[in-house]
């Protein structure tokens, strides 16, 4: 059976979500994607470190989609594209992020994902020193950084999941409880 | 050598630079999508200031928040500052953070970790 993403969000969207986003995720959409959690987190009365853990993560997700998330799928024409979901879960949160990915981007990000969540807290400081050290790093993307920064301040390791969309295409979805 | 001031706003710091008094602030949120396009006038000021020390330096980080392209840009600036305090120029570094905000508080240790400048990591307690 083919990849459908309503399906896939509908499916993923329960009583438990306290945001959703699925579309377009220019600069103007982050802006309001953040402004809109910490509107919910100000509701809900969310104590101010989880507040600023899930914040902090919340910019790491968004702005990746901003950077990264595809929309081949959808439209050639279009980047820039993605889905988030903030639910309540058992004792925390869970942020999902899912986008649209080249198969041979996939590897090379879940290998990495892979890698960092087999570390320990010490040896997950030092790599984060490392990679911040490197001069190799872009504007778009932190070589990596991200990744550690977001098993550090969630104190989880990150779930994935992927999903052959057609030919070498594939949804990533990805899971931060904090 | 004139004070570099830009207000902040959601995604960006608030800055002043004053070469004057030797004291720099960086404060607010640094969570730009391009971080590169808001740091490269804050890098083009350091360079003159390099060339025009006139006092010992203390730089004043108050983020509140910022984002993996930001953190580069951060050190970058941190390691401009080096390089005029190896050419003899006092450069401290006073990182804040907020109370129970041990992420931030690392982030300054990272920081401390990395550059070679003295850094002093303090609490900010709610007023």
């Amino acid at each position: 059976m083919s990849f459908n993403l309503n399906q896939w969000f509908a499916e993923n969207v329960s009583e438990n979500t306290l945001f959703y986003y699925k579309g377009s995720v220019g600069t103007e959409r982050v802006t309001k994607i953040l402004e809109k959690i910490e509107a919910i987190m100000d509701e809900k009365k969310f104590p101010l470190r989880e507040r600023k853990k899930i914040l902090n993560i919340f910019i790491e997700l968004v702005q990746n989609l901003y950077h990264h998330g595809e929309r081949f799928e959808i439209d050639n024409t279009f980047k820039s594209y993605g889905c988030i979901i903030f639910n309540t879960v058992d004792h925390g949160v869970e942020i999902i992020s899912a986008n649209f990915i080249k198969i041979e981007r996939l590897k090379v990000f879940t290998d990495y994902i892979d890698h960092t969540n087999s570390m320990g807290t010490k040896d997950l400081n030092a790599l984060y020193r490392k990679v911040l050290s490197n001069k190799h790093f872009s504007d778009k993307g932190g070589g990596g950084l991200g990744i550690i920064n977001m098993i550090r301040k969630s104190g989880n390791k990150l779930k994935y999941c992927s999903k052959r969309t057609e030919g070498d295409n594939f949804f990533l979805v990805l899971t931060v409880k904090i | 050598m004139d004070t570099l001031i830009i207000e902040g706003t959601s995604k960006t710091p608030k800055v002043i630079f004053d070469a004057e008094k030797g004291e720099l602030l960086l404060e607010g949120r640094s969570i730009p999508e391009n971080s590169l396009e808001f740091y490269i006038p804050l890098m083009e000021w350091l360079d003159t200031y390099s060339q025009e020390v006139k006092t010992d330096t203390i730089v004043h980080m108050k983020l509140e928040y910022f984002n993996t392209s930001s953190s580069k840009c951060i050190l970058d600036f941190f390691r401009k500052l080096e390089t005029i305090s190896n050419r003899g120029n006092k450069i401290s570094i006073n990182w804040y953070f907020e109370e129970d905000d041990e992420d931030m508080m690392e982030a300054g240790e990272d920081y401390d970790a990395i550059v070679g400048l003295p850094f002093a990591i303090i609490e900010q307690k709610e007023a």
